[in-house]
C-alpha cells in the first residue's frame, strides 16, 4: 500500500465508518444509535467519494442520510420507547440467527476483501473509473434512457397528487 | 434518441398521458365556489380524450414499428389491448359520476390518477423494454393504492388502500429483483436485445424469469398470492373495484403475454397449469360461502383469473387470441356487474348490512330494470351461451385442449359449473324472492344506466357474433 495523500483520506474514511458503526451497535439509547448511523452513512460516502463514485456517494447522503434516517427517527420518536428497555430484549433464537448472519455476512465480504488483496482484481477497472461518475450517469440518462426517464415523472407526480389526496387535512 | 416519427405512432399514450396533466390543471382554473361546473367539465374532458384514443388506436391497429429508441412497441397486439383498457376506463369513468357525487367525494383528482393508471396500463402492454414495464407496473399501482383510498371517511377504504400498498410495494421488490436478474444473465433489459442473445437455461436467469413471474401472479391475483384481493376489493369505492378488478388485470394479463412470448415460456406448461387450476379452485370454492356482493365477485374475480391462466399453458397465436377475447368479455361483464352494485349500494348510515346479498332479495320487483341488467352480467360472468362471457370460456379451454392438456380443460369446466352456483344464488335472489324491509334505490344515475347497458350492448353483441372481435386479433403474430 503506498501512503500518498488519497489512500490516507481513504483510510480515515474507513476508520470513521468502523468506529461510528461499533459505536452505533454499543449504544444504549436508540435515538443517539441513529445519530452514529448518520455518521456512517456520511463517512461510508466520503469512501465511495474516493473511490470515484461521485454519483453512489451523492446518492448515498441523498437517500440514505436524508430520506430513510429522517424516517427512522420519526418512527423511534413517535413509538416513544421507553428508555433502553424494549431495544434491549433478549431472546436466544435472535442472537444466535443475529450471529449465523453476521458470520455470513463476515464471509462473503471476506472473501472479496482476500480477492481484492491478493487475487487478480488488484487493480482498478479503467471503465470503472468514468461509470461512477454523475456525467456519465446523466449522459447515458438523457440519451439512451430518456424516454424511461420522462416517465418516472409521471410516477413522481402521481405519487404527490396521491400523497395529498389522502393526507391532507381538510380535502374539499 | 427520439424523434417526430415516434410521437406520430403513439398518439393514444400522448392522448392519454396529456389528458392526465390537464385534468389537474382544469380542477385548479376554477375557484372553489364553481366546483360543479369544473367536475362536469373534467367528466366530459376525460371521455372525450379517451374516444380521441380509441379512435387513433383502432388507427394504429396495422402498424408494427418499435419506437421511442426501442422502448416501445406498437403492432396489432398491443393496440387490440389499448381499446380493450381505454373502453374499460370509459364505461368506468361513465359510472363514476353518480356514485363520487352520492358520495361525496366529487374530486377532479379522481379522474388524473384513472388517467395515469391508464397510462401506466397502456405503457405496461407496448413496453418494448424491462424497465417500462417496471414504470408502467408501478404508475398503475401507485394511482390504484390511492384510488382504493379514496373515501377517506371509511375505515374500510384506509384498509383496503394500506393493506394493497404493503403487499404491492413488497411484491415490486421481487419484480425489480428479477429484472436484474435478467439484465445480469443477458446484459440487457430489452426485449430486442434478450431476444437476440437467445438466452439458454441458467440457474439465475430462469431465478430472474420466475421472479417476475411471481411478481405477475401477485397483480393477476393468481392462487398462491390472492389473499390481498377480497379485502381490498371490499374496501375500496365499488366503482374503483370494478376498474381493478377488470382493468387492471387485463393489463396485467396483458403485459403477461408479451412476457411470455418474448422469452418463450412455453416450457413451464406444468407450472401454469398448477397455478391455473388452484386458483380456479380456490375462488369458485370460496366465494361459494361469500354473503357480501362485493367479496363474492372479488373471488369470482380470482377464479376468472385461474380461467384466463389456462390460455397460458402454451402461448401461440391461438392462445394469444382466446386469452385477448377472454379479457374483452371479462372487462364488459366484471366492470358491469360492479356498476349495478354500485347503483344498488344503500345510502343508509349502516355499514354492516350494505352490500349483502340480503338488499337482492326481490329487487326484480322494486326495479327490474337493474335487475335485468345484472342478470344478464351474471349469466356472462358464469359462461351461460348468448353472452360473450362463453365464448370466452369456449376459446380458452380450446386453446388448451389444442396443445393436449385436456384433463386442464376437464377440470377448468367442472370448476366452472361450481361457479354457476353462486352466481345464480344471486339472480334467485333478485327475481324469486320478496323485498326485506325497505329497500329504498333512492337514485337513477343516466351515466351509470348508459355504462351498463354499453357493456350489455358488447357483451350480447359479442356474444351472438364473435367475429367482431376476432377479425381484429387474426393479424396477432
Amino acid at each position: 500500500m503506498i501512503w500518498n495523500a488519497e489512500n490516507i483520506i481513504t483510510l480515515s474514511f474507513a476508520i470513521l465508518a468502523l468506529g461510528s458503526a461499533i459505536m452505533m451497535i454499543t449504544r444504549r439509547n436508540p435515538i443517539t444509535s441513529a445519530l452514529y448511523l448518520i455518521v456512517n452513512f456520511f463517512s461510508i460516502s466520503g469512501v465511495y467519494l474516493m473511490l470515484r463514485s461521485q454519483f453512489v456517494a451523492i446518492i448515498q447522503i441523498l437517500v440514505y442520510a436524508g430520506a430513510i434516517m429522517v424516517l427512522f427517527l420519526f418512527v423511534i420518536m413517535l413509538l416513544n420507547l421507553s428508555g433502553e428497555k424494549k431495544m434491549m430484549e433478549t431472546f436466544s433464537y435472535k442472537k444466535i440467527s443475529a450471529i449465523i448472519l453476521g458470520l455470513m455476512l463476515f464471509a462473503s465480504l471476506g472473501i472479496t476483501a482476500f480477492f481484492a488483496f491478493f487475487g487478480k482484481y488488484k487493480t482498478m477497472n479503467p471503465n470503472a473509473e468514468i461509470m461512477g461518475t454523475i456525467q456519465s450517469v446523466g449522459k447515458e440518462l438523457y440519451t439512451t434512457y430518456s424516454f424511461p426517464f420522462e416517465l418516472v415523472s409521471f410516477v413522481l407526480l402521481a405519487a404527490i397528487v396521491g400523497a395529498i389526496v389522502l393526507a391532507q387535512k381538510k380535502f374539499e | 434518441m427520439i424523434n417526430s416519427l415516434d410521437f406520430a405512432n403513439s398518439i393514444p399514450l400522448l392522448i392519454i398521458g396529456g389528458a392526465g396533466l390537464v385534468v389537474m390543471l382544469l380542477e385548479t382554473i376554477f375557484p372553489k365556489s364553481q366546483k360543479g361546473t369544473s367536475e362536469t367539465l373534467i367528466f366530459y374532458f376525460s371521455l372525450a380524450a379517451i374516444v380521441a384514443a380509441i379512435t387513433f388506436s383502432f388507427g394504429d391497429l396495422t402498424k408494427n414499428f418499435i419506437i421511442y429508441n426501442k422502448f416501445i412497441r406498437v403492432n396489432t397486439l398491443t393496440s387490440v389491448l389499448n381499446i380493450v383498457l381505454l373502453t374499460g376506463i370509459f364505461i368506468t369513468v361513465l359510472s363514476s359520476k353518480n356514485y363520487l357525487q352520492q358520495e361525496k367525494i366529487n374530486h377532479g383528482e379522481y379522474y388524473s390518477l384513472l388517467m395515469f393508471s391508464l397510462f401506466g396500463m397502456m405503457l405496461m402492454g407496448q413496453a418494448n423494454d424491462l424497465i417500462v414495464v417496471f414504470v408502467g407496473l408501478e404508475l398503475m399501482s401507485i394511482c390504484f393504492y390511492v384510488l382504493a383510498g379514496f373515501m377517506r371517511r371509511k375505515v374500510e377504504s384506509n384498509e383496503s388502500a394500506i393493506k394493497y400498498f404493503l403487499l404491492g410495494a413488497f411484491l415490486t421488490g421481487f419484480l425489480l429483483l428479477g429484472i436484474a436478474f435478467i439484465y445480469g444473465y443477458t446484459g440487457s433489459t430489452n426485449y430486442t436485445a434478450i431476444t437476440d442473445v437467445h438466452p439458454q437455461k441458467d440457474t439465475f436467469y430462469l431465478l430472474g424469469l420466475t421472479l417476475v413471474f411471481i411478481a405477475f401472479i401477485f397483480k393477476t391475483g393468481s392462487f398462491p398470492l390472492q389473499m390481498w384481493i377480497p379485502d381490498v376489493y371490499q374496501g375500496a369505492p365499488t366503482v374503483v373495484t370494478g376498474m381493478m378488478s377488470s382493468v387492471g388485470k387485463t393489463a396485467a394479463f396483458g403485459a403477461l403475454i408479451s412476457f411470455f412470448s418474448i422469452f418463450a415460456l412455453n416450457n413451464i406448461p406444468m407450472v401454469v397449469a398448477m397455478v391455473a387450476i388452484l386458483t380456479m379452485l380456490y375462488g369458485n370454492v370460496v366465494a361459494l360461502v361469500q354473503s357480501n356482493i362485493k367479496r363474492l365477485l372479488a373471488y369470482s374475480s380470482i377464479a376468472h383469473a385461474g380461467y384466463i391462466m389456462v390460455g397460458f399453458l402454451s402461448i401461440n397465436s391461438f392462445s394469444i387470441r382466446a386469452v385477448l377475447f377472454y379479457l374483452v368479455s371479462y372487462i364488459l361483464m366484471q366492470s358491469g356487474a360492479f356498476i349495478i352494485i354500485s347503483m344498488v349500494e344503500e345510502k343508509t348510515g349502516d355499514n354492516t348490512s350494505k352490500n349483502t346479498l340480503e338488499s337482492y332479495k326481490g329487487l326484480g320487483k322494486t326495479n327490474p330494470m337493474l335487475s335485468l341488467l345484472m342478470t344478464i352480467f351474471l349469466f356472462s360472468l358464469a359462461g351461460i351461451p348468448p353472452f360473450a362471457g362463453f365464448w370466452g370460456k369456449y376459446y380458452i379451454f380450446l386453446s388448451a385442449i389444442q396443445v393436449n392438456y385436456l384433463w386442464v380443460a376437464i377440470i377448468g369446466i367442472l370448476l366452472s359449473l361450481v361457479g354457476v352456483y353462486y352466481y345464480i344464488k344471486v339472480i334467485l335472489y333478485m327475481w324469486f324472492y320478496e323485498p326485506v324491509g325497505e329497500t329504498t334505490i333512492a337514485y337513477r344515475s343516466d351515466f351509470s344506466y348508459t355504462a351498463a347497458v354499453i357493456s350489455v350492448i358488447g357483451l350480447f353483441a359479442f356474444g351472438v357474433y364473435p367475429d367482431l372481435i376476432l377479425r381484429y386479433l387474426r393479424n396477432i403474430i
